[in-house]
């Protein structure tokens, strides 16, 4: 059977209102959203940014408030205080819109004025959605809310100069689509003097500041209605405007300190907070909600929540959790599980750290600091001692020293890349998930392509470890087939002539599997990446293309840190990279990149001369030495 | 000018009648003389004016300098462009459709190894031609003889709407992507990827120039198709392009209705040139690009014997 994409199973961009509310899952960023105050909602694609503002919308709430969900998740949902007018988006209109800036036959001026009408028009179109389901909701006197509908569309007719037309919201609409007809068909006759024409003919309610057509809007509505019904507060959700053409972009964010205060702005942004000196500043003019997690196990609660969800609305009655159709992982057990118990005598990991410390002396070395017996290697019996092991020596060793014992079966090189079934387990799904709604339901989906109970009695039906690890393999592979396709830009200072994400993701992830794999066992590892040196702005493009698609992950000090620039910042790569490249699942230590590092390894990973990278880091790190 | 009337001529009569304006083009390519060769060697053929796009890139490469040297001698008029700037060959067949506003005019134009700007701007140019006069415009195209270097993956570098084919469709509807498959790996996928539409419609060719390209499409688009449904992933067969061109229409004109369609041909030209027919005929359809590295590695590509024909006369 043809399975989903992993990206594509759950896009909210296209679904309605109501289909979102259908299957939302509130988190604490929800309630954040929905606080009066203005917000940009932070993260990579597929983490669930368009679900939260259709969420905030009547049609979703409506939906919400009549579902038995609504019960379940009382405690983490809020409704909104104000009404929100939801501005959609979608790549392809941003992209065309975008290209505009490229046609040479049209100046400057008169290629924003031309982006500036298409923009007003889908918001007077999406305005006019908005308050139809408004009027639609409201309890008004017979002939009330066609009266209402009539003025309002009569006066948008009057100041945007529309054809005189019946005043309806559908006829609105039906106006902004032939405006933007018309607009087309003017900018393919590529003529100048035509075009200036055209535009003449717009009045300058096309070309005002981004945000004064709904304002404008919502006030003359909420005019129109009885004092009683009408909104006090709204918010003006943009979605994907970190995409949006850069006048935009800047008008929406410069204007946060300073717009009517009956009205919040709610973005959509890049896991980059936007930074300027007119920038409004996170914290003080408005909430940045991060919607990523730096650590492995963050995502956890809300994995859980989805995850149990989906197998309410899969095997309905019947009840089954997934930790018991997968198990728990032993590469990636939670700190909560890990008690000390999977170190104890006789275990699989004590085995291997007995077996290893014989031939390693590194690893005894380690051993011998920690005050482990290397011939007995458990934890102390006092409980003191024993959390200091577990905490500074065990759970930091245990991933990697298993990773060890499959990868390298005894030779002093890393095999090249084959399934291992390591990878398998609840947490090693949660974790690779990255908590991003879409991968999650993606992976869960693919799984329960695979899980048929044929029995009555579901306790003791699992999924086979082996098929996890090729459900997970699969994705892990998908997702570097992604990356790979991912646009690059000439770079001369390149060992191939341009720099592009496959190649970066390939030189760190190879960067981190010879620190994992050097002969000799290391305990803190290279495991995450500080951006530094002077990186040019297409290299900077890349990066945060990288951000974007969730194949950086930035690593905060708290879980509530984002990063307002790249250099200097602490990144490491996604937990969904990782089984391709046999890499633990946890935060290790970072090393500086910069572009003549990452230059001096991709040359060696394109030769694929990659048993020189283990000498490079140690290179990198002399270096740092030296200037610290 | 309108689309009034398509035909396939068989390739004996390409060259049977009066020919005002012959359009080349010159880059790494063996095939880019191909239909000059064609033409050369049929004694009755009467063509008046011959024009040559040579590429600015890949000067240096050995077949672009044989295939100059050629274009010299049999005479064509050269004008230098980039593959990606459409500015120059617009301006040409303006002044040349302009000098002719009052006849009558046929123009027969080799695609084999122009860029999707150049011959975008070709159908852009007739189709926003105001004139008195229909123009019977020839596309010829030499499908590429097999080779295993073509499938060699070069990084997708240049992704959007072709200029002159963006819609601007407003974002009321979600948005239908429809590609037309070619050999190298993760290309259709990038664009997906990038594109993120609700709705995947893929075509490629079968019956195609060899069995062989069916396998590479196959293989190079395994991912791809292990996410699409059966019913959304289509063949055309690339020696009857008129047939092509209403099967896509007509899916076109169905899936128009409920979504913003976006068209992208990634395989053979000449399922790029319908694409941009069918832009034409349905307005609101959008035609994007994806294109790899400029500064990948030129691979000469030699023409199969045969060559494809679609004749397209356009009238006010």
């Amino acid at each position: 059977m043809k399975s989903d994409n992993l990206y594509e199973t759950y896009n909210a961009r296209w679904k309605d209102p109501e289909e979102v509310a259908k299957t939302f899952v509130p988190l604490v960023h929800f309630i954040k959203l929905a606080a009066n105050d203005h917000s940009v909602l932070m993260g990579p694609r597929g983490c669930g940014k368009t679900t939260l503002l259709k969420m905030l919308t009547r049609r979703a709430l409506r939906t919400w408030a009549r579902s038995e969900r609504s019960e379940r998740f009382s405690e983490d949902f809020k409704y909104p205080d104000f009404e929100a007018v939801y501005i959609p988006t979608d790549i392809r209109w941003i992209y065309e819109t975008n290209s505009i800036d490229n046609l040479t036959i049209f100046d400057s001026p008169t290629k924003k004025k031309i982006q500036r009408i298409l923009s007003t028009i889908s918001v007077l179109e999406n305005v006019s959605n908005t308050f139809m389901c408004m009027l639609e909701d409201l309890d008004l006197e017979n002939g009330k809310k066609e009266e209402i509908e009539t003025n309002y569309c009569k006066k948008i007719i009057e100041v945007w100069n529309m054809y005189k037309t019946i005043p309806s919201f559908e006829d609105i609409k039906t106006q902004a689509d032939i405006i933007a007809l018309e607009t087309r068909g003017k900018i393919n006759e590529q003529n100048r003097t035509s075009m200036r024409a055209y535009l003449r003919n717009y009045p300058s309610s096309y070309y005002s500041h981004v945000l004064d057509t709904p304002i404008f809007c919502c006030k003359l509505i909420s005019n129109l209605l009885p004092r009683e019904k009408a909104p006090h507060r709204w918010g003006i959700c943009f979605d994907e405007l970190e995409l949006a053409p850069t006048w935009m972009r800047e008008e929406l964010l410069t204007c946060i300190r300073s717009v009517d205060p009956q009205f919040f702005i709610k973005l959509t942004w890049f896991p980059i907070l936007p930074s300027a000196a007119s920038i409004p500043e996170p914290g003080h003019d408005f909430s940045a909600i991060k919607l990523w997690s730096s650590s492995f196990q963050e995502p956890f609660k809300f994995c859980d929540k989805i995850a149990s969800d989906f197998i309410q609305e899969r095997l309905r009655k019947q009840s089954i959790s997934l930790k018991e159709i997968l198990g728990t992982s032993l590469l990636a057990s939670s700190h909560k599980a890990d008690d000390g118990s999977v170190y104890g005598r006789g275990s699989k990991v004590y085995e291997i750290i007995k077996k290893n410390a014989k031939k390693d002396e590194s690893l005894s070395h380690y051993l011998r600091k920690f005050d482990i017996n290397p011939d007995d290697p458990v934890p102390s019996s006092i409980r003191e001692k024993k959390e200091r092991q577990l905490d500074q020596f065990f759970r930091k060793a245990k991933p990697i020293l298993l990773l060890r014992n499959e990868v390298l079966k005894g030779r002093s090189q890393a095999r090249s890349r084959k399934r291992i079934l390591l990878y398998s387990g609840l947490e090693v799904f949660y974790g690779i998930s990255e908590g991003n709604p879409r991968w999650l339901i993606g992976l869960l989906t693919d799984l329960f392509e695979k899980y048929r109970p044929v029995h009555k009695d579901l306790r003791n039906y699992q999924i086979s470890k082996r098929t996890q690890s090729e459900i997970i393999d699969s994705a892990s592979h998908r997702f570097l087939s992604l990356i790979k396709t991912t646009p690059i830009v000439a770079d001369n200072e390149s060992p191939s002539g341009y720099f592009s994400l496959g190649d970066l993701v390939e030189t760190i992830a190879e960067l981190f599997r010879a620190s994992i794999y050097n002969k000799h066992f290391n305990l803190d590892p290279i495991g995450s990446i500080e951006i530094g040196g002077d990186i040019s702005n297409q290299k900077k493009s890349i990066i945060m293309r990288a951000l974007e698609k969730g194949v950086f992950i930035h690593v905060g000090k708290t879980e509530i840190d984002a990063p307002a620039k790249i250099t200097g910042e602490r990144f490491r790569l996604s937990f969904m990279v990782c089984p391709n490249y046999h890499l633990p699942l946890r935060n290790y230590r970072s090393i500086v990149i910069t572009p003549e590092r990452i230059r001096k390894a991709t040359r060696e990973v394109l030769r694929r001369e990659k048993h020189i990278l283990g000498q490079l880091i140690l290179d990198f790190e002399k270096d740092e030495d030296k200037s610290n | 000018m309108k689309i009034k009337a398509i035909n396939e001529p068989a390739v004996n009569a390409l060259w049977a009648e009066e020919v005002d304006l012959f359009l080349v083009s010159s880059g790494y390519e063996s095939r880019a003389r191909a239909a000059a060769q064609h033409q050369k060697r049929n004694r009755n053929s009467r063509v008046k004016k011959k024009i040559v796009f040579a590429f600015t890139e890949h000067r240096d490469n050995a077949v672009r300098k044989k295939n100059d040297k050629k274009f010299k001698e049999w005479g064509y008029k050269s004008v230098l462009c980039s593959g990606s700037d459409s500015r120059k060959v617009e301006n040409s067949l303006l002044e040349f459709l302009s000098e002719h506003d009052n006849k009558e005019v046929s123009i027969v134009v080799d695609i084999s190894s122009m860029t999707r700007t150049w011959y975008g701007a070709i159908i852009r140019v007739l189709s926003m031609a105001d004139r008195k006069k229909p123009v019977k415009s020839t596309f010829v195209y030499y499908p590429a003889k097999w080779s295993k270097k073509a499938d060699i993956f070069a990084p997708n570098e240049f992704l959007g709407p072709l200029p002159g084919f963006a819609s601007f469709s407003l974002p009321n509807k979600p948005s239908s992507l429809i590609i037309g498959l070619g050999r190298v790996p993760y290309r259709a996928l990038g664009l997906r990827d990038y594109l993120d539409p609700q709705h995947v419609l893929c075509f490629y060719s079968n019956p195609s120039a060899g069995s062989k390209y069916i396998n590479d499409i196959e293989k190079a688009n395994k991912d791809l198709f292990e996410t699409l449904k059966k019913e959304d992933i289509y063949t055309y067969n690339i020696f009857d392009p008129v047939a092509s061109l209403l099967k896509l229409l007509s899916i076109c004109g169905g899936l128009s209705r409920s979504y913003r369609v976006v068209l992208a041909s990634l395989g053979p030209k000449i399922f790029g040139l319908l694409c941009f027919l069918a832009a034409i005929e349905i307005p609101e359809i959008s035609v994007w690009r994806i294109s790899p590295a400029s500064k990948h590695l030129p691979i000469d590509i030699k023409p199969s014997a045969n060559p494809i024909l679609l004749e397209i006369t356009w009238s006010t």
